[in-house]
C-alpha cells in the first residue's frame, strides 16, 4: 500500500504532490537534467579507466563505398570514377595516421595536410580531394551523409576527378573504438593534361576548410619517368579489384555511446510524455486550478525533442 | 482539448516554431554546429512563447517562467547529449 502511494506520488497528480505528478515538478525536472549530464560525463570519462567496451560497430567495405559513390555520380550524369590502388594506399595511410596520432581532422596536429599522403603513396595529382567519415554503421548511411553536405557532395560529384580510393580503418580514437572511412579523389597529372609535360604536385601551404579539394600548381619541373604512372583500364568494372575486406568482427560486442545515449534519451522523453498526458487529463477532468505552464506546450516541445532524437543518426563527416 | 482549440491562434505559432526546428535539424543534418544553434534558438523561442502566452492570459509568475526554462534546459541537454555522440 505504501509502495503504491509512493509511486502515485511521483506519477499521478494528488494532494500529496500539490496536484501535479512529482516528476513534473521543476525541481525533479532539473534533477533529471543533472542526471543526464552526469551520465554523459561518465560516458566521456569512461575510456580513462582503460576498459575497451565503448565503440561503434560497423561493417563497411571500401568497394561498397566506391560503388555507391559511382552510383551517385552516374545518377547525376557524371562518369564513374576508376578505382586506384595507389589512392587506396594513400587513404589507408591517412586513416592510420589519424589513429596513431589520435586526431580527427583533415590536417594533423603537426600540420601534416592530406596531400602529403598522396605524394607519399606516389600519386602525382592534378586534382585531389578528401572526404572523411567516422562511426557510421554501413556504407549507405555514410554516402547519404556526404551527399547531404554541399561541400562533400561537391567532391563526390566533381567532374574534375577521375579516380577514387577508399580505406576503412578501425582502431582506438580518444579511447573509443572507431571506424574511420577515408575517401580520396584524384586525377593524375598525366591524365588531366595529355600532351602536357608531367609536372610535380606542390601542395598548397594554406589549408582550405573541409572537405578538401586540391589542384596541383602547374610548376614545370623535370619530367618524371612515365613508368611511375600505371595505366588505367577504360572502364570501372574492369578496374574494380575489391580491396581486402576488413570487417569489424572485434567490435560486435562494443557498447555504442550513441545508441546508449539515444535509448536513455528516448526512455526519458517518452516517460515524461506519458506522465504529462496522464497529469493533464486528470487535472483537466477534475478541473483542478493550478499555477503552472501549459501541459500541451510542454508536450509539444518534448515531442519536438523526441523527433530530433529519432532523426539523429550515428556518424560524423568531415 | 477544448481549451487548446479555443486558443488555437496561440498554439499555432508554437507548433510552427517547433516544426521549423525539426525541419531545419533534418535538412542541416551534416552541420552539427548549426544543429546546436538551431536547438538553442528553438528552446529560446519556446520559452518566449510561454512568457508571452501567460502574459496575455495574465497568469505569468516567476514559477511559470522557471518551469519553461527547466523544460527547455532538459530538452537541450538531451539534444546536446545525442549530438555529442553522433
Amino acid at each position: 500500500m505504501d509502495l503504491a502511494y509512493t509511486i502515485s506520488h511521483f506519477f499521478y497528480p494528488r494532494f500529496s504532490n500539490n496536484h501535479k505528478a512529482k516528476l513534473l515538478h521543476t525541481s525533479s525536472l532539473f534533477l533529471l537534467s543533472l542526471f543526464l549530464i552526469l551520465y554523459q560525463l561518465i560516458l566521456q570519462t569512461f575510456p580513462l579507466t582503460g576498459l575497451k567496451i565503448l565503440g561503434y560497430a560497423a561493417n563497411i567495405q571500401p568497394s561498397q563505398v566506391i560503388l555507391l559513390t559511382n552510383e551517385k555520380r552516374q545518377e547525376a550524369g557524371f562518369s564513374a570514377l576508376n578505382y586506384s590502388p595507389v589512392l587506396e594506399q594513400a587513404a589507408r595511410s591517412k586513416g592510420e595516421h589519424m589513429l596513431n596520432y589520435d586526431y580527427w581532422s583533415h590536417v594533423a596536429p603537426d600540420g601534416t595536410d592530406p596531400w602529403v599522403f598522396f605524394i607519399q603513396a606516389g600519386y602525382k595529382y592534378r586534382y585531389a580531394g578528401e572526404n572523411l567519415a567516422r562511426d557510421f554503421s554501413n556504407p549507405q548511411s555514410t554516402i547519404d551523409a556526404w551527399m547531404a553536405s554541399p561541400s562533400h557532395r561537391e567532391n563526390i560529384l566533381s567532374a574534375k576527378y577521375q579516380e577514387i580510393g577508399v580505406a576503412v580503418v578501425e582502431g582506438d580514437l580518444s579511447g573509443i573504438e572507431t571506424t574511420i572511412i577515408v575517401q580520396l579523389f584524384g586525377t593524375k597529372l598525366t591524365e588531366a593534361g595529355s600532351g602536357v609535360p608531367i609536372v610535380q604536385a606542390k601542395p598548397q601551404t594554406s589549408y582550405s576548410p573541409t572537405p578538401t579539394i586540391k589542384e596541383a600548381l602547374a610548376t614545370p619541373t623535370p619530367i618524371l619517368p612515365l613508368a611511375l604512372i600505371s595505366p588505367l583500364p577504360s572502364t570501372y568494372e574492369k578496374l574494380i579489384k575489391p580491396p581486402p575486406v576488413k570487417e569489424a568482427q572485434g567490435f560486435k560486442d562494443l557498447i555504442s555511446p550513441f545508441d546508449t545515449t539515444r535509448k536513455v534519451s528516448l526512455v526519458t522523453i517518452i516517460s515524461l510524455l506519458i506522465i504529462m498526458t496522464v497529469d493533464g487529463a486528470v487535472v483537466s477532468r477534475k478541473k483542478i486550478p493550478r499555477i503552472g505552464g501549459r501541459t500541451f506546450a510542454h508536450m509539444a516541445f518534448l515531442g519536438m525533442i523526441l523527433a530530433l532524437v529519432l532523426v539523429a543518426k550515428a556518424g560524423e563527416i568531415l | 482539448m477544448r481549451r487548446i482549440s479555443k486558443h488555437l491562434q496561440h498554439y499555432l505559432p508554437l507548433l510552427g516554431i517547433l516544426s521549423a526546428g525539426v525541419f531545419g535539424f533534418t535538412v542541416f543534418s551534416y552541420d552539427k554546429i548549426f544543429q546546436i544553434i538551431l536547438a538553442i534558438s528553438t528552446a529560446c523561442a519556446y520559452v518566449s512563447w510561454g512568457i508571452i502566452h501567460h502574459h496575455i492570459h495574465k497568469d505569468l509568475h516567476l514559477s511559470v517562467i522557471i518551469e519553461y526554462l527547466v523544460i527547455a534546459f532538459l530538452g537541450l541537454t538531451i539534444i546536446y547529449s545525442v549530438l555529442l555522440r553522433v
